[in-house]
């Protein structure tokens, strides 16, 4: 647990660090998934046109490669070069995405399927990588094959050692490479399967990075591939024992460990990062979990919530209580749904009294429901109109994963928790604005990085002049009266300057107006 | 303003460069001295069998269906191979390896790998592939010479019962 946390702090202080020059969406961290299938685009590219050159044979592997690397450096070098090193960041950035997850606490409840099916695809890539570099056949891949097979060789599932295939070099036949290279491009198929089905419960998933970062990673691997190409050790021997070799520590990093430890001490290394892996979702499970509950007399099936819903958690099926307007109705897919309350947001039924009409919406998260909402909202205003003669009242709507809305220190404030910001039906605005406060300021997590994945794309959408299509802030609503600030937990210090300077343009309106209407 | 930005922006992606760039390769691993060398002790010899062939007696004839008698009982167990290998001397290796197989009746296999330092050895070897032998059944007794970063391939030919070395 306090491993988690200093690794939350190291993660948060890196990406402030680094959210100084790459600003919201193009900040590496919040893109570490989409950054990995960009670099496996990188990976299958540079691939395919390895593969058109490469001859699968004892001699053939060695030469081929080499004549890629050296007679036609000036692109089947840099294509070689991409693929290698497009893989070693394929690595990194993977590493970088369990890592960050994990100290975010994005993996357990609901989300335990996107962790769980990224375990395949992570072994996947190891083993592709690993059968790559076996494709070379020099002696780096001499060593990888026959460790990786000794090591194989440990369990009791052969009935005869498969390193004995790696004894002499008249015990690898040409077949051996057709093999593995039809492996490795199965392998990649079955990845590209694999990292489909992580992706599966995320709606709108980004597989793509902002341009910016696209261009700069591929300009990154392109300056390395020019400055540092990839180039083979020497031809494998299988007479001789590769003495000093120059590993890819990205994918070899065990390896060092066969030597050191014994075999069976790295199968054991192996299963329990295995077992941590495939079980930390349940170490200790997510209790108590809200599950979002459709309220049927309200819902009209408009697909609004099933469209902004992060998780896939909510389908539209024939109507079941026979509305004579309505066709479709909203379901809630309970094993998707992580309480987020987007949906409550989305959905235009979702809003405050108005005359003798009560509060009412059609989708709601039963723990921290619209009444709920309205109550904790209806205190915050009264609290604010405590002090009438101000006319820089702002009530502040945050999230529970942004920066700490408690912590602030601000007058004529009064701030509003929710699980996510994008919860708030955009109705609540103009009715607290019309009921006393001066301006409405939302926060919520930093950009790009949603504890909940879209929830202030969806927000900036919703309170945008032109966005029409879904719930938006009626255009009556002056946008000076309504400010946003996207701020993550540190943030703190930035939230206030933005919330105070938001204070000081309300102050200079009313002044306007004042002055105006003398 | 955005100058600094981009300064900021190509120094992480130098960092990046210089991280992928440097330990794709580096620090170099040695994973043998210079000076030593490799003998792979590797085969996969199918021991004798273990029981010799014996006639069913008459009662156990009668037990059986009519389609299911045969002369003779010839179980396919077949027995462990039991290697050993000294080096001037010194035990190095000794092992008994059992026949896999459900039934224990297919070869028993053995790879091995032994790390010297580079230099001339007398090497002895032994192995016995039958349950009923005593002592040892082929033997090799001579010396060896292991060039730098050599691997010896020590195996057996079980056409003429022989080790080889490759």
């Amino acid at each position: 647990m306090r491993l988690k946390k200093a690794g939350l702090c190291l993660f948060q202080a890196l990406e402030r660090l680094i959210g100084h020059t790459f600003a919201g969406f193009s900040n590496p961290f919040y893109s570490l998934g989409a950054l990995a299938f960009y670099l496996f685009y990188i990976i299958v590219g540079s691939g395919i046109y390895l593969f058109i050159f490469y001859e699968p044979s004892i001699k053939g592997s060695f030469d081929s490669v080499d004549y890629l690397t050296h007679d036609q450096w000036y692109f089947g070098g840099i294509m070689r070069s991409l693929h290698r090193y497009a893989s070693d960041a394929l690595v990194l950035v993977m590493v970088l995405h369990i890592l960050r997850e994990f100290v975010l606490d994005r993996y357990r409840g609901a989300r335990w399927f996107t962790w769980v099916t990224g375990f395949p695809a992570l072994v996947l890539i190891f083993i592709s990588g690993l059968v790559g570099y076996w494709l070379v056949w020099d002696t780096l891949g001499q060593y990888i094959a026959v460790r990786s097979t000794e090591w194989l060789d440990w369990l009791p599932i052969f009935s005869e050692p498969s390193a004995r295939n790696f004894l002499t070099n008249s015990s690898v036949s040409d077949l051996f490479f057709r093999l593995i290279l039809i492996g490795h491009i199965a392998i990649s198929i079955f990845l590209f399967v694999a990292l489909m089905v992580h992706v599966k419960n995320i709606s709108k998933a980004i597989i793509s990075p902002p341009r910016n970062l696209a261009v700069g990673t591929f300009l990154c691997l392109l300056i390395l591939s020019l400055v540092l190409p990839a180039v083979s050790q020497e031809r494998a021997d299988l007479s001789q024992v590769p003495g000093i070799i120059n590993i890819d520590w990205f994918y070899m990093f065990a390896y060092p460990l066969m030597d050191r430890w014994s075999m069976g001490g790295v199968w054991a290394l192996v299963a329990v990062i295995t077992l941590l892996l495939l079980f930390l979702p349940w170490l200790p499970p997510q209790r108590n979990r809200p599950v979002a509950k459709v309220l049927l007399e309200k819902c009209s099936g408009c697909n609004l919530c099933v469209m902004d819903c992060p998780y896939e958690a909510i389908i539209l099926q024939p109507r079941t209580d026979g509305h004579p307007s309505y066709v479709r109705e909203a379901v809630v897919v309970a094993d998707n749904c992580v309480g987020c309350g987007i949906c409550t947001g989305a959905c235009p039924f979702s809003r405050p009294p108005r005359g003798e009409e009560l509060l009412t919406t059609g989708i709601d998260i039963p723990s921290r429901d619209i009444q709920h909402l309205y109550r904790v909202s209806a205190l915050a205003l009264e609290a604010l109109n405590s002090n009438a003669a101000s006319s820089t009242k702002v009530l502040v709507y945050g999230c529970d994963h942004g920066a700490a809305l408690g912590n602030l220190d601000i007058q004529d404030i009064a701030v509003v928790s929710l699980p996510c910001t994008a919860a708030l039906p955009v109705s609540f605005i103009g009715y607290m604005l019309r009921h006393g406060a001066d301006g409405i300021f939302l926060t919520g997590c930093r950009k790009g990085d949603c504890y909940y994945r879209l929830g202030n794309i969806w927000i900036e959408q919703r309170l945008s002049l032109d966005y029409q299509s879904r719930p938006h802030l009626p255009r009556w609503i002056s946008r000076e009266r309504v400010g946003y600030c996207w701020a993550g937990p540190g943030d703190e210090r930035h939230l206030t300057t933005a919330i105070d300077r938001f204070q000081k343009g309300l102050h200079v309106a009313s002044a306007v107006v004042n002055s105006e209407s003398e | 303003m955005q100058i600094f930005q981009y300064l900021g922006q190509a120094f992480w992606y130098l960092l990046f460069i210089a991280f992928i760039g440097y330990f794709s390769t580096s620090p170099a691993y040695t994973f043998m001295e210079p000076d030593q060398s490799l003998i792979k002790l590797a085969f996969n010899h199918s021991g004798k069998l273990k029981l010799a062939c014996r006639e069913f007696t008459a009662e156990e004839q009668a037990a059986k269906p009519k389609h299911m008698r045969i002369k003779f009982d010839c179980p396919r167990e077949r027995s462990p191979v039991y290697v050993i290998m000294k080096i001037d001397g010194k035990l190095i290796f000794e092992k008994t390896i059992r026949p896999s197989g459900f039934a224990k009746d297919l070869s028993s296999p053995l790879y091995e790998r032994i790390s010297l330092k580079t230099g001339q050895y007398h090497l002895y070897l032994g192995m016995r592939d039958h349950v009923d032998t005593e002592g040892l059944d082929y033997e090799f007794d001579g010396s060896v010479t292991l060039a730098a970063s050599q691997i010896l391939v020590i195996g057996f030919d079980s056409e003429y019962n022989e080790f080889t070395f490759q």
